[in-house]
């Protein structure tokens, strides 16, 4: 650095010397040639210069947000995490997607059960079968022998989602239509009441 | 079976808090507003004030300058509307293009520095204003900082003015380019190297 | 928000205990972070050049001056550091002590102790978690010499617990903007807000359904000669006739109640899940379901209370809790003291690891053996679920609470809410009582509930 600034330096004196004392100006000044290239150098030098740094990032302290509450986590949120990936690139999404898959099909095999009055393996066939609900697309997704319908596969190449994700959302419309009937509450019917209470 | 018996009357003096323990009011969308982030009026006004001069002082000029400064005039209402750095960085590029244009077109010195310094200022406050927004917001107290800000920022520009002009009436007719070239080279070479 | 400078702050007419506002802190504890280079000024070096270099080209001195003037910003950007921020901060809180819901003021006053002027200094008030600002930024920007001091006042919304200010964060700038460092300041004793909700006065009569007196697994004497006399008590409006002591009545003119032993008052524990999972809602500015835990867990207890019953509070979760069930107006005023201020259950989570195994055996050692369970958890996960059910086999009754803080818009959110709606069913259907309740009135709920479950 110490030279550079010795050279800024010396340049800035003989630069005020020139400018006030003529003689000295007249013996500085080189040929026009000389002074437009130097010029032009200066003008493409500058140009360079300004338009990198352009580009370096402006950076500033964020203080955050301590004005509001602390948000509170919504039940979901990591699941959704969850669909995100499995719905996104094909190769890493795999775990994600299994795992969803399994969690669905837990649900929709209780909610067939609990709907049909049938027991659990019972309720299992008829979600491998696809035959628990009217939306081919969520029998598809949970079943491993049938195929998403055509209309499906369609949309998904012309939007570019995964299949995937259609096959998740429309089996969980479909849970939802199960869950529909058995309104939540504190029991339904009697049944819950009833069954093994420890209470006389 | 529970034994049934009607409420017992409240133990102490206190008139049962309607809410209790039970529900705050604090879930009403009133009780949360968003931080208000756009830039203090003050800056963007001062802003728009300078950068109004600086056309002004370029229109002396030459007409051509005038409306790139007074272009540059929009993009910093409009960088400081849509607070975006980027835009304001454009804006005064444009300005400095609309400055050279004034000053090849054989403006007076004064009127250049004064453009000059004026568009410094324009697009300092109104950046400055943009930082302070989004930091502090303008529901807060901003005026004093942002009048500091624009006062130390025109200091500068006046001090700097006041030493080039000075130099320039000292070597008075005498056209000494090289030597300007020769100190400004020297004083960027220190300038980066001061850092 | 006040547009004065320098006012004070002393216009509020409320007491200000606990927090000093005169003497100086003098351990403040300032930490000030590296400084760092904002950018702005990049490209005005270029842009001289370039200017002076069309100027020279042009032989046009007017832009060999313009460029000139140009270096000089640069210069001027260039010189000069950001200063660390020597602040003495006061906060003043209008109200120690307020009711859930009140508005409390607070002013915070920050003088420059240093001998450097402060030329472009932003702060931003460290607000507690907990608590939510309805007027106001906390936040200023101002310019001070040495010396000089700003005012400025927020207002926040109480709300149960202990809340703790924060540190109060400084941001400053070289007079051009260039450099930008950041200071986080504590003042030496920090503010704090506690706010201790009433317990719900009258009790609610539903919630008394909640505990049951006639449980399967206590020894009791049931029939015959067996159910002997206990002990009488004063006679409470609405108690069976059948079971006055109506010879007391003939001899003194009295009126008391014969308890009998089946009859004996119910140990309850209420069991507040406060786990960091627990600390959910239905969004995220919402209530939480340790709020609404907490809230219910207050009704109860009241209402438990005044039934007879003695009644206790524990938190499962990473912070020890635990109030052994007892009765009596000192009871009273301790467990209105832990719902409102424990740590276990305070607003934000702590965020200390939770060991399940350990809670659960320290849990089981306090648990008397007569003791039944009112546990009031949002059942977002299978561990609260089994929990309940392992409690429920170690011989204890247990009622699970559930307040309802799922939410039905993305696909995750409505599976969560699917799978929380499968462990009640699956708690009902292993026998253990589940009540539920979203946003209605927790009595009602649990009337509806307890209407099923009697006989």
């Amino acid at each position: 650095m110490r030279p550079l600034v010795a050279v800024g330096v010396a340049a800035v004196a003989v630069g005020f010397v020139a400018a006030v004392d003529r003689g000295v100006a007249s013996a500085l000044d080189p040929s026009t040639t000389v002074v437009t290239l130097i010029g032009a150098l200066g003008v493409v030098q500058g140009v360079r210069y300004a338009n990198a740094r352009r580009d370096r990032e402006r950076r500033a302290a964020d203080p955050g947000d301590p004005e509001r509450r602390a948000p509170a986590t919504v039940p979901g949120a990591a699941l959704d995490e969850r669909v995100g990936r499995a719905t996104g690139s094909a190769l890493r999404g795999h775990r994600a997607r299994r795992e969803l898959r399994d969690r669905t099909r837990e649900l929709a095999v209780a909610a067939v059960a609990r709907d049909r009055n049938v027991p659990a393996e019972a309720a299992a066939d008829l979600v491998e079968d696809g035959e628990w609900t009217d939306d081919a697309t969520a029998a598809a997704f949970l079943s491993r022998g049938s195929a998403y319908p055509v209309r499906v596969r369609l949309r998904a190449v012309v939007s570019g989602s995964s299949r995937y994700g259609f096959g998740l959302r429309a089996t969980v419309d479909a849970i939802g239509r199960l869950e529909g009937d058995g309104e939540r509450g504190d029991g339904e019917g009697g049944n819950d009441g009833g069954s093994g209470a420890s209470d006389e | 079976m529970v034994a049934v018996s009607s409420e017992a009357p409240p133990a102490d003096g206190d008139e049962a808090r309607g809410e209790g323990p039970v529900g705050d009011a604090s879930t009403d969308p009133v009780d949360r507003p968003e931080r208000d982030a756009r830039p203090p009026a003050l800056a963007v006004v001062l802003s728009l004030v300078a950068a109004g001069v600086a056309s002004l002082a370029a229109l002396l000029a030459a007409p051509l300058g005038g409306v790139l400064l007074g272009g540059a005039t929009v993009a910093l209402a409009a960088g400081s509307l849509r607070r975006s750095h980027r835009l304001l960085s454009w804006a005064a590029g444009i300005g400095v293009v609309g400055l050279a244009v004034a000053g090849y077109r054989g403006g007076g010195v004064e009127a250049l520095l004064v453009g000059g310094v004026a568009l410094a200022l324009a697009w300092d406050v109104a950046d400055h204003g943009l930082s302070v927004g989004e930091q502090v917001g303008r529901g807060a107290r901003t005026r004093r900082n942002v009048a500091v800000h624009a006062g130390a920022t025109l200091l500068a520009g006046a001090l700097s003015v006041g030493v080039v002009y000075g130099v320039y009436r000292a070597a008075a007719g005498s056209r000494p380019v090289a030597a300007l070239a020769l100190l400004l080279f020297g004083a960027v070479v220190l300038a980066s190297a001061l850092r | 928000m006040s547009e004065d400078d320098g006012a004070a702050t002393t216009d509020e007419s409320a007491t200000t205990e606990g927090v000093s506002t005169t003497d100086e802190p003098a351990t403040t504890e300032r930490r000030a972070l590296r400084e760092a280079e904002t950018g702005r000024w990049d490209g005005v070096r270029g842009a001289a050049l370039a200017l002076v270099g069309v100027g020279v080209v042009t032989r046009r001195p007017g832009l060999v001056l313009l460029g000139a003037v140009g270096v000089g910003y640069a210069l001027y950007a260039g010189v000069g550091e950001a200063p660390a921020a020597t602040l003495d901060v006061t906060r003043t809180v209008s109200d120690v002590t307020p009711e859930p819901g009140d508005e409390v003021t607070v002013a915070v006053r920050a003088r420059n102790a240093g001998d450097a002027p402060l030329a472009d200094l932003r702060l931003v008030d460290g607000v507690p978690p907990g608590l939510a600002v309805v007027d106001g930024p906390a936040r200023v920007a101002t310019a001070l010499r040495p010396g000089a001091s700003v005012a400025f006042e927020y207002v926040v919304r109480a709300s149960r617990g202990e809340h703790e200010w924060e540190a109060l964060t400084a941001v400053t700038r070289t007079p051009s903007g260039s450099r930008e460092r950041t200071t986080e300041i504590d003042p030496a004793e920090p503010a704090r807000v506690v706010c201790t909700p009433e317990l719900a006065a009258g009790g609610d009569l539903p919630l008394r359904g909640l505990t049951t007196r006639y449980h399967g697994r206590m020894p009791t004497d049931v029939g015959g000669a067996g159910v002997e006399f206990h002990a009488t008590r004063e006679y409470r409006r609405g108690d069976p006739l059948k079971r006055v002591d109506w010879n007391r009545r003939a001899r003194t003119g009295e009126l008391a109640t014969v308890e009998l032993r089946k009859e004996r008052a119910a140990t309850v524990v209420l069991l507040i899940d406060a786990r960091e999972s627990a600390y959910a809602a239905a969004e995220p500015e919402g209530r939480t379901a340790v709020e609404a835990g907490v809230g219910a867990a207050g009704q109860a207890f009241r209402a438990l209370l005044d039934g007879g019953d003695r009644v206790g509070i524990a938190a499962l979760g990473p912070v020890d809790c635990w109030l052994a069930p007892g009765a009596g107006t000192a009871h009273a005023a301790e467990g209105r003291e832990t719902l409102a201020t424990d740590p276990a259950v305070a607003p934000t989570p702590s965020g200390d690891r939770f060991y399940r195994s350990r809670w659960l055996r320290r849990f089981r050692r306090r648990l008397p053996a007569d003791a039944q369970v009112l546990f009031f958890t949002p059942l977002v996960d299978d561990s609260a679920a089994s929990l309940a059910r392992r409690i429920d086999a170690h011989g204890h009754l247990v009622t699970v609470l559930s307040p309802d803080v799922t939410a039905s818009g993305t696909t995750g959110e409505r599976l969560a809410a699917f799978e929380r709606r499968e462990r009640l069913r699956e708690l009902r259907s292993a026998g253990i009582r589940a009540v539920e309740w979203d946003g209605e009135s927790f009595p009602v709920a649990v009337a509806r509930a307890t209407a099923r479950w009697s006989p």
